[in-house]
């Protein structure tokens, strides 16, 4: 096991991996949203008291959990950068931040359009909706941070820094819903013993959540193999296996 | 459920298909960025090789 470990924070051996691992996430993401988007907008029965505009879950919530999930591998994959000095880590900390911003503008977007005809207003200064906010800021400052050094080694310390002090966020997000009065409705799928939402309006959005943790996959091995290009601009296997392809 | 029901998803299908073609949005661009920016890199890497043995063709021809 930590030999493979050992292996996979080789920059060549990870590049060809994420370039052979990335169809297998690619393809059946996109075959299960597209069952997930079936299932979810025709399928699904409609809901009792927000009627078919529920059906934004099943795009919302996959990208809400995805914004989390994003930071959180951003911040252990900058921490094992930190702690372990993997250059590797740092790569893939670098590689997570744009897909983990686009996903929390699309969460904040689409929230935002699912409050109108629910709550009646576009935003509100709700803990949930502020706490997912400032996931944004992070994310941007983090890459805002990272742009502003011309030596990456400088980058990767600075910014891990950042992406450690900022997961802190992460629980305060997930959790606003319980720890403070909150317009946005509370966990429904969390809830593992007695899950609040019907099996028929379940399985579509457990689909979706599935689908968008592979296709995060698949593009973070773009983005990965991108920065291990960048970083590795003069080593030696690099210009071997160019000059093989 | 037919067509029209969908679309019109009970007068809520403005605010239902705004949502889901705008994460349709953030999907494809998330793909065409990565995809966008490996293709810059291996471009940028071919040219530094290119660059490099060139360099080392030139170094040769004037010290024979």
């Amino acid at each position: 096991m930590w030999l493979w470990f050992h292996k996979l924070s080789s920059p060549p051996y990870a590049y060809r991996t994420a370039g052979l691992v990335r169809p297998w996430l690619f393809w059946p993401a996109v075959l299960l949203m597209a069952i997930g988007a079936v299932g979810g907008l025709v399928l699904a029965p409609e809901d009792y008291q927000q009627k078919d505009a529920f059906r934004i879950i099943y795009v919302h919530v996959p990208s809400a959990s995805l914004s989390l999930m994003i930071y959180t591998v951003m911040a252990v994959a900058a921490g094992v950068g930190i702690i372990w000095r993997i250059k590797l880590a740092h790569a893939v900390a670098a590689a997570c931040a744009p897909i983990g911003a686009w996903f929390t503008v699309a969460t904040l977007v689409t929230g935002s359009i699912y409050g109108k005809p629910m709550w009646g207003t576009w935003w509100e200064w709700d803990p949930r909706l502020t706490s997912e906010l400032i996931l944004l800021f992070l994310y941007l400052g983090y890459m805002a941070l990272r742009a502003s050094f011309d030596d990456t080694q400088r980058a990767d310390r600075a910014s891990a820094i950042l992406a450690i002090v900022g997961v802190v966020n992460v629980p305060i997000v997930k959790y606003s819903v319980v720890w403070w009065n909150s317009l946005h409705q509370g966990p429904s799928i969390s809830k593992l013993a007695a899950p609040s939402i019907e099996g028929s309006m379940l399985w579509p959005l457990l689909i979706m959540m599935l689908a968008f943790v592979l296709y995060f996959g698949a593009v973070l091995c773009d983005r990965l193999r991108g920065e291990i290009l960048r970083r590795e601009r003069n080593a030696s296997w690099l210009t071997e296996s160019l000059a093989r392809s | 459920m037919n067509l029209k029901d969908v679309l019109d998803m009970g007068d809520y299908g403005v605010y239902v298909w705004s949502c889901y073609g705008l994460v349709l949005a953030v999907l494809v661009l998330n793909v065409w960025l990565g995809r966008r920016a490996l293709a810059e890199q291996v471009l940028h890497a071919k040219r530094r090789v290119q660059m490099a043995s060139s360099a080392d063709s030139l170094q040769g021809e004037s010290s024979s």
